[in-house]
């Protein structure tokens, strides 16, 4: 019971004292360093440069792009190996051209053609003029 | 090394008094290698019982000393300088250890353990078992005991002192050491 009453921190004064230490000169060397205003002020072309940078790789990225794009855009010969793997591509274009192929017709039917149809059909000249 | 049973008011208001005329003077660098001189070895102790290990203690006076060369221009006297001086290396001790904190709570450990560790790991540490039982017992109280308790006890600051440095009533202050007394003791009554 009486150990439990025991004050430690003032039975053993010597607990007040530091237990770390540091490196060897570590205060003259942070004194000696330790001066904020010493720090060089950097220049506006400095401040820019890290901004400059970014753009130039930024255009830089973009040329590259570009041309990688147009070059692997262009139109180049076709072998026939090409053609085979490139006409089994547009098969369902093809299919749909087929499918509609009379509508898509109509839409290139010149006006001499309805003319000469309509002429055919039994409408009079008069007809067709007041129509227009 | 700096003997803690000096009244410290007394003994830093002679050097302060010099630094502040400096200071007013408009000898700004000089004034603040005034404060390198008279304070780098009172603040990394102090700053060096959070965060225990001498690496973390030296990055954390760096930006200590920044914060003063900055906030400089803007200490008035109505505050003396050496409690001003503490109130700025306590202020980022406490934001350092809530990082610590957030990074602990992340990882799953508890700050107070990864501290605890820092004194076991620590190889600028000199001292017996009952020294390293006690800074480990420091390291669990919460952070306002931690900071009156270290003060107080270390320091042997004046509780008037403590108060400018951390805004808290004086009752309030003792109340908080008495807590933090009794922890530590029975922490350390538990070894014998």
């Amino acid at each position: 019971m009486e150990k439990n009453n025991r004050d430690i921190l003032s039975e053993k004064p010597y607990l007040k004292e530091t237990p770390y230490s540091v490196p060897e000169g570590y205060f003259e060397a942070f004194k000696a360093n330790a001066a904020p205003y010493q720090a060089k002020s950097i220049s506006l072309a400095g401040r820019l440069v890290p901004y400059i940078s970014m753009a130039a790789m930024f255009i830089f990225l973009l040329t590259v792009g570009t041309l990688f794009l147009q070059k692997t855009s262009s139109p180049e010969m076709m072998t026939q190996e090409d053609y085979l793997v490139f006409s089994g591509d547009m098969m369902n274009t093809v299919g749909y051209e087929m499918e509609y192929g009379d509508e898509i017709a109509d839409a290139e039917i010149a006006n001499e053609d309805i003319i000469n149809y309509l002429i055919y059909s039994g409408v009079t000249l008069e007809e067709i003029e007041l129509s227009k | 090394m700096f003997n803690p049973s000096v009244d410290l008011s007394v003994l830093f208001n002679v050097t302060d008094d010099k630094i502040i005329e400096l200071y007013s003077c408009g000898r700004q660098e000089e004034a603040f290698n005034g404060i390198v001189d008279a304070y780098t070895e009172r603040l990394y102790w102090h700053v060096r019982r959070f965060l225990c290990s001498h690496d973390d203690s030296n990055d954390l006076l760096q930006d200590i000393f920044i914060k003063i060369w900055t906030a400089l221009p803007t200490f008035r006297q109505e505050a003396r300088l050496y409690t001003w001086l503490y109130r700025i290396a306590t202020n980022e001790v406490l934001n350092y250890l809530r990082k610590q904190k957030v990074k602990a709570f992340i990882s799953l450990d508890s700050a107070s353990g990864i501290l605890e560790r820092k004194i076991d790991e620590d190889a600028y540490f000199n001292g017996d078992e009952l020294q390293r039982e006690l800074h480990k017992a420091i390291q669990r109280l919460p952070e306002k005991q931690r900071i009156v308790f270290s003060l107080r006890y270390f320091d042997e600051m004046k509780y008037e002192d403590i108060s400018e440095i951390t805004d808290t009533s004086v009752g309030a202050l003792k109340a908080s050491y008495h807590h933090a007394y009794n922890k530590v003791k029975s922490d350390l009554q538990k070894l014998f």
